[in-house]
């Protein structure tokens, strides 16, 4: 794949006060691509965003959008565009005068910018509503004008800052199909920062997870949902079940690990990084795990009993206490479900495969295992 | 590597602030120095340093400097009684904006008319043979004096004080309002559910809460009533206070006095300010 | 209402009343046949309108004021707009900047209008005009214009800013296109604010107001204080009264339909 690299961050680096914000970061983003940055609130996401915008300056490091160092350029001329999560549509102006305000700033000729406005207007499906005032719009109308905004700019980047976070779900679903449905139709480049792990598996081609200032790991949503490099990424993105345990011997022949914990011993498939006597952490996610009679033919069982149990439509989320007080959540599909009452006991099982041994708490040093796994 | 950054930015600051700070320093700052200079001088032709001027008002003018101070304390006090009533009524037990609004114009409205004006208009409320005077009379009728000369209120420390009201309100009440604006009612029915009865309530609560209000006013009233010299001169007779007292030495251009005079004065709000803003924090509550 | 909102009402009722009494013996009063300010009142008449209105003395005096008013709400609202601009951001020496213009404020009216006075005589060899009255009283309505401005502002200005820059827009441009429209209503406010403030002013006014030519409340109190008032300045009074009165309301209404008195909601 050798796509243009449509943005080249190198050691990127900002403080505030005694607090670091962006610590010395680095990646690339290629041209058409979805990229997504994900991570908690602190995490830096926001800043590295304002800082590719220009609207914060960093301290080192550099920029390239298109090759072109941006990191002295002043915001107004570096061509990207931005759907913030207030909009912040400008309230004086209506419908149109809001999309048409960037051409008319950076000066293209009137009749053209008409034009523009109106391609954009039937692109996100906003035909007739150009005389409108911002406050008589719904929710989704605005959000389309601050999608439509930028867009007729044809920016370099599309910049988005948590731009789904004030909505509720429905409308939510509805502008992230959107937001994805017009990706494919204008192919723009996108750099989409959440703190919602849901939206960036849905809407990016590539997830970049930020903790504390650092990247904790770069990959496709699969990849970062499968092969989660360190504790942390592990836990962000989706719900996962963690164990504390040690790593009692390495099988090479049957590519396995055996793993002790408090409520028994388990078995993971072979990593490189996972020596004899290593603290890890060991992880299955619910949607793997089988309860009850089903759960006789796997490898790894342990007892558990049944907390609560919470229906969800697509499926029920079963919680678990373990023998050690700790949680375990199950993911069942309807159709598979068991009957089983809350307060009873059962056993969970799951294949060798299904499960992981994550030895790296995070890229951040002096994290051990068990302040990662606490939320730290 | 890391190009210079937007120069433009880091300018438009200090560019934007400069009309206000230039024009505070050229007529404020350096004229206070100036005059803080010739508070030392013993005169305005052959300039030599000396002190004469300061003992000058110490030892003349010290009683009336009291006397000043305590008007100025007890303007301060009634009006706080005044105004927190207003000021809790009008943010609190109104809930309708437009009638708040308007209620508040209206309170506040005689303080944009000309102040000479709205102080000689007491004139014939205070003087004999106009508002009060005539009630008096017909009182005093009622009650079988006949032969009872008219009252006359001009020129009397009661007359300064209830102009006073009338021309400071707007300096307490706005503060105390605006504070409590930011107010939540709901914690006044907490308040009550909790058993407090209404005037536990507003003591611990309400007034808690109005507290910086009060203080800004105060500040604000004090100073202002201190170093008034209208309203003494029109109104009371031209009462001696500081405010007079400086106005005649500036006419009689009698500056190195006057200007001895005024950096007490300032000494003395500057304290009042100093333990003001320990008790409040002006800046959170404006931006 | 329970018993304690009616009390506070009559008590409003009573405070309205205890402001409203010395101008409702303005306007009577300068209607007076007699020239007298007391009762009994003694019949209708206009002659101390005609009266005032062709004193020259309070006709100049009048447009000097006029002319002051202007020029200080020009200052002020240039000054205090840019100022209440620069301080939604943080910066260095913000607190004591702050304080500094607000200063103005509550420094003595006495103290600024004689320092100003001698430093206009003394040091600049300046001859007092409408312009030192406008300079000086400015240092006493901008930190009035700040306050206001600082509690109007809509929080989200900084964010169209924003969003401004990002789609093209230079400093200049999102001042014009974006940031001023967005606070023309609140400059309006602190004009007149402003406007009104300056045209009453009396203790600085006095020192640096050009003797032989003074603005009107300077004249005023020089007048009153040596002569006993007659209805013809009453009739000033209720003319005065009533414009700015008119102009406040005005400006109360402005201030009200973008949401409460004084306080962005």
């Amino acid at each position: 794949m050798t796509s243009n690299k449509k943005l080249v961050v190198e050691n990127l680096a900002k403080r505030f006060g005694k607090v670091i914000a962006v610590n010395n970061i680095s990646f690339e983003i290629f041209d058409g691509e979805f990229f997504a940055i994900i991570g908690p609130s602190g995490c830096g996401k926001t800043t590295t965003l304002r800082c590719i915008a220009g609207l914060e300056n960093p301290d080192s490091g550099s920029m390239l959008i298109d090759g072109l160092n941006v990191s002295g350029m002043p915001t107004y001329k570096r061509g990207m565009g931005m759907v913030f999560q207030d909009l912040a549509l400008f309230p004086h102006m209506n419908v149109f005068d809001n999309i048409a305000f960037g051409p008319r700033m950076i000066g293209r000729p009137k009749d053209e910018i008409k034009n523009e406005v109106d391609e954009v207007i039937g692109l996100v499906r906003l035909e007739g509503l150009g005389d409108r005032r911002i406050t008589e719009l719904s929710g989704g109308e605005k959000q389309r004008v601050a999608l439509a905004r930028s867009l007729v700019l044809k920016p370099r980047i599309l910049l988005f800052d948590e731009p789904l976070g004030e909505m509720d779900p429905a409308l939510r679903e509805r502008m992230m199909v959107e937001i994805k449905d017009l990706h494919r139709r204008v192919g723009f480049t996108a750099l989409y920062v959440t703190h919602d792990q849901e939206q960036a598996m849905t809407l990016a081609d590539r997830i970049m997870v930020m903790n504390k200032g650092c990247i904790e790991q770069i990959g496709t949503p699969e990849e970062v949902y499968l092969n989660p490099t360190t504790l942390f990424v592990a836990k962000f993105v989706g719900t996962i079940n963690l164990i504390r345990g040690k790593v009692i011997s390495i099988d090479k022949n049957k590519k396995n690990i055996e793993v002790e914990t408090d409520v028994g011993i388990f078995l993971a498939p072979m990593q490189d990084e996972a020596t004899a006597g290593m603290s890890i952490a060991y992880a299955v996610r619910p949607e793997n795990l089988f309860v009850g009679k089903e759960a006789a033919n796997y490898a790894n069982k342990i007892y558990a009993k049944l907390t609560n149990r919470t229906y969800r439509g697509l499926d029920t989320e079963y919680t678990f206490q373990l023998s050690n007080d700790e949680e375990f959540k199950a993911l069942i599909q309807e159709e598979r479900e068991r009957k089983i009452e809350v307060g009873e006991e059962t056993t969970l099982g799951w294949r060798t495969e299904d499960a992981a041994v994550i030895s790296k708490p995070s890229v951040i040093r002096g994290l051990d295992v068990d302040r990662v796994l606490l939320g730290e | 590597m890391n190009k210079p950054r937007n120069i433009l930015k880091y300018l438009t600051n200090p560019l934007l602030l400069l009309p206000a700070v230039a024009i505070d320093i050229v007529f404020l700052i350096f004229p206070f120095f100036y005059g803080l200079y010739l508070s030392f001088m013993s005169s305005m032709k052959s300039p030599t340093f000396t002190l004469e001027n300061y003992v000058y008002c110490f030892s003349g003018y010290s009683s009336m400097l009291l006397t000043t101070v305590e008007m100025a304390a007890l303007i301060t006090i009634i009006l706080i009684v005044v105004s927190l009533p207003i000021a809790y009524f009008l943010a609190i037990k109104i809930k309708s904006d437009a009638i708040k609004t308007l209620i508040l114009l209206v309170i506040l409205a005689p303080f944009w008319i000309d102040w000479n004006i709205r102080t000689i208009a007491w004139y014939p409320v205070f003087g004999a043979g106009g508002f009060v005077s005539t009630i008096h009379l017909w009182i005093m009728h009622a009650l079988g004096y006949h032969s009872v000369q008219p009252i006359s209120l001009l020129y009397t420390l009661i007359s300064i004080i209830i102009t006073w009201i009338q021309s400071y309100l707007l300096f307490m009440v706005v503060p105390i309002y605006l504070i409590l604006l930011r107010m939540d009612p709901t914690i006044l029915k907490a308040a009550s559910t909790l058993r407090a009865g209404t005037f536990k309530t507003f003591y611990h609560i309400t007034l808690k809460w109005s507290f910086p209000g009060i203080i800004i006013g105060s500040v604000f009233v004090f100073s202002l009533a201190m170093v008034d010299y209208a309203t003494p001169i029109l109104i009371g007779g031209g009462l001696p206070t500081i405010g007079v007292t400086v106005w005649n030495l500036g006419r009689w251009v009698q500056w190195p006095k006057a200007m001895a005079m005024s950096m007490i004065i300032l000494a003395l709000i500057l304290v009042v300010i100093a333990v003001a803003l320990r008790k409040v924090s002006v800046t959170r509550i404006i931006y | 209402m329970n018993k304690i909102s009616l009390l506070i009402a009559v008590y409003l009722g009573a405070t309205i009343f205890l402001v409203y009494l010395p101008i409702s013996h303005l306007i009577l009063f300068s209607f007076n046949k007699i020239s007298s300010l007391y009762y009994p009142f003694n019949g209708w008449s206009f002659k101390w309108y005609e009266a005032f209105i062709e004193d020259p003395a309070i006709i100049i005096s009048l447009r000097n004021s006029i002319a002051q008013a202007i020029i200080t709400t020009i200052i002020t609202v240039i000054a205090s707009t840019a100022a209440a601009l620069a301080f939604r951001r943080r910066f260095r020496f913000q607190n004591p900047l702050f304080y500094i213009i607000l200063l103005g404020m509550i420094y003595p009216g006495v103290t600024l209008g004689l320092t100003n006075l001698i430093v206009d005589v003394q040091v600049l060899n300046l001859p007092l005009s409408i312009w030192t009255i406008s300079f000086t009283l400015s240092v006493w309505c901008i930190p009035f214009g700040l306050i206001i401005l600082l509690m109007r502002f809509d929080p989200k200005l900084s964010r169209y800013e924003e969003a401004a820059r990002i789609h093209g827009a230079s400093e200049w441009k999102v001042f014009r296109n974006v940031t001023f429209p967005i606070i023309k209503t609140e400059l309006i406010v602190v004009a007149l604010f402003a406007f009104t403030l300056a045209l009453g002013e009396v203790f600085r006014s006095t020192f640096v107001s050009p003797p032989t030519s003074p603005v009107l409340p300077v004249l005023l109190l020089s007048t009153l204080a040596s002569y006993p008032p007659t209805p013809k300045y009453f009739a000033l009074g209720t003319v005065i009264a009533v414009v700015s009165l008119a102009t406040i309301l005005t400006g109360g209404a402005i201030m009200s339909r973008r949401g409460g008195l004084l306080v962005r909601k």
